[in-house]
């Protein structure tokens, strides 16, 4: 703009000086910029439109708080080659910095941090490619199928979960949740690892006897309360992260977790393995996220909205405020009906973790 | 292409100098203006010796400079003096890499086509009537009609251009 009021400013002086010196130069200079900013508007657009975003990996992994990599490159049909700023699409899941690419430049190495546990999709990426005088700006929404990100919980306990599983922490109860209860003393199987062989037992008898145990021992079942309260960030930090961290804990030393997820309304058994917990937290989020898609935290420019289907929405949508859509005393009960005598039970609550 | 900072600056300061030799013998007021102006450029590529990261404003006020030297010319010197240190700035930025090369070579066929227009432009009745209004109220009407009809030119181009790129997507 300052550029433009200067050659126009030259122009008019020597209009209103009568001098065809200044004239001249600064209508020569505004010609050329024109049509050299014209050009580049031209360029660069049919560049953005004939451009795609690729990502080298299919799917990446990372535990809560660390980071990874992520290799993705921006190529276009047009062979022109612009200098551009890529920020990723994807939800506060994990956090990725604004990236300088080249287009058709070849690979950039993105770091990607894991700041809440759940499995995310990065469906694309927002370019700007802004040219070297600062004059203009074009942004370019690139979509393509998706990078799966899982970000796990963190494996060793951590002092904070240890209140929410008062109770379960002792060695005894541990190695019993992890082997499973004993049932009976039977004949060794010889095809069962020797280590089930109960020795003492076996020197009595004058026979090989093993100990036969349950599948899943003393693992307790648990309630989880999946309304909105738990997803939103306080101090950037989230319940349900809390809570699956706690079901961490249990999945490590049983191989399938009852877990019950309850919100207002709504009572629902999944059985959870340490392998699926961040799919917990996305089917959470995406049942939440598409009933209530209008009040969610897109963080994408407006007048791109609608470029994107509902699905697309829903991966990068966020969860902004509370739906009061906390679970009562009546989904609790359902759910505890549900487990039935179950011995241990765990409930994951905000009136409990708040 | 890009070269170095310095490298482009003196180029363009060399440039500069020798259009200020050539040119100090029209000057039609004082043989001050251009003396001054040549201490202020050899002065300068002193300073973007030892200091080439004041290239940007060495360059701007040699700028101003260079236009106050046009500005003092006679009308007959205005064309080829306005041309060659259009060249020299489009030079140095293209040689700072703030320009393009190749988009600046594609946008020849625009600065055409933009001719093209004006020319057809020139011909129409509103310009003439123009041309003999301007002409009694004691301006250049020649100067005005010129840049009238290239910014109107350049208008008609990039509301295509714009059209173009809206249709494409």
């Amino acid at each position: 703009m300052v550029l433009y009021i200067l050659l126009s400013g030259i122009t008019y002086l020597g209009l209103l000086t009568n001098n065809p010196f200044t004239t001249y130069l600064g209508l020569t200079l505004f010609v050329t910029f024109t049509s050299y900013i014209l050009t580049w508007y031209l360029l660069v657009n049919l560049t953005l439109l004939n451009s795609q975003i690729i990502f080298e990996d299919g799917t990446i992994e990372v535990v809560i708080g660390n980071q990874a990599q992520l290799s993705v490159r921006v190529v276009s049909s047009i062979p022109l080659r612009f200098a551009s700023t890529l920020s990723l699409l994807h939800p506060p899941h994990v956090i990725t910095g604004v990236e300088r690419v080249v287009i058709n430049g070849g690979n950039k190495i993105v770091n990607i941090t894991g700041r809440w546990v759940g499995e995310v999709y990065i469906i694309g990426g927002l370019i700007e490619v802004a040219d070297e005088m600062g004059l203009l700006r074009v942004q370019g929404l690139l979509i393509n199928e998706g990078i799966h990100v899982i970000i796990r919980p963190a494996r060793s306990r951590k002092e904070g979960v240890k209140r929410g599983l008062s109770g379960y922490g002792e060695i005894g109860m541990f190695v019993e949740g992890m082997l499973g209860d004993l049932k009976a003393l039977v004949e060794y199987d010889y095809e069962r690892p020797a280590s089930s062989i109960h020795w003492l037992t076996s020197a009595r008898v004058g026979d090989l006897i093993m100990v036969s145990r349950g599948e899943h021992g003393s693992c307790p079942a648990i309630i989880m309360d999946s309304s909105s309260s738990v997803l939103i960030p306080r101090d950037g930090k989230r319940l349900i992260d809390e809570f699956l961290q706690a079901i961490s804990d249990v999945a490590q030393r049983c191989p399938e977790v009852n877990v019950i997820l309850v919100s207002r309304g709504y009572v629902e058994q999944r059985v959870i393995t340490w392998n699926s917990i961040p799919s917990l937290e996305r089917y959470v989020r995406i049942r939440i996220v598409k009933n209530h898609l209008d009040s969610a935290a897109i963080d994408i420019p407006q007048y791109f909205i609608r470029y994107l289907g509902i699905n697309e929405l829903a991966e990068v949508a966020y969860i902004k405020e509370e739906l009061n859509d906390e679970a009562t005393d009546a989904e609790i009960e359902k759910a505890h009906s549900i487990i039935g005598g179950r011995k241990h039970v765990l409930l994951l609550h905000p009136r409990v973790y708040g | 292409m890009k070269l170095g900072n310095y490298v482009a600056y003196i180029s363009v300061s060399i440039t500069w100098l020798i259009m200020e030799l050539s040119v100090a013998q029209y000057m039609q007021y004082s043989g001050a203006i251009i003396f001054f102006a040549i201490l202020i450029n050899v002065a300068s590529m002193v300073i973007a010796s030892y200091r080439p990261a004041y290239h940007t404003y060495l360059f701007t006020v040699n700028t101003a400079v260079m236009i106050y030297v046009g500005y003092t010319l006679p009308s007959n010197l205005a064309t080829a003096y306005s041309m060659a240190l259009s060249i020299t700035i489009i030079m140095y930025l293209l040689l700072n890499g703030l320009l393009k090369p190749l988009i600046l070579l594609i946008s020849v066929p625009i600065i055409y086509v933009s001719y093209i227009v004006e020319k057809a432009l020139l011909r129409t009745p509103i310009i003439t009537v123009l041309s003999a209004l301007i002409g009694t109220a004691g301006i250049n009407s020649h100067l005005f009609i010129l840049v009238l009809s290239w910014y109107l030119s350049l208008f008609i181009v990039l509301i295509i251009i714009v059209l173009l790129v809206l249709l494409i997507k």
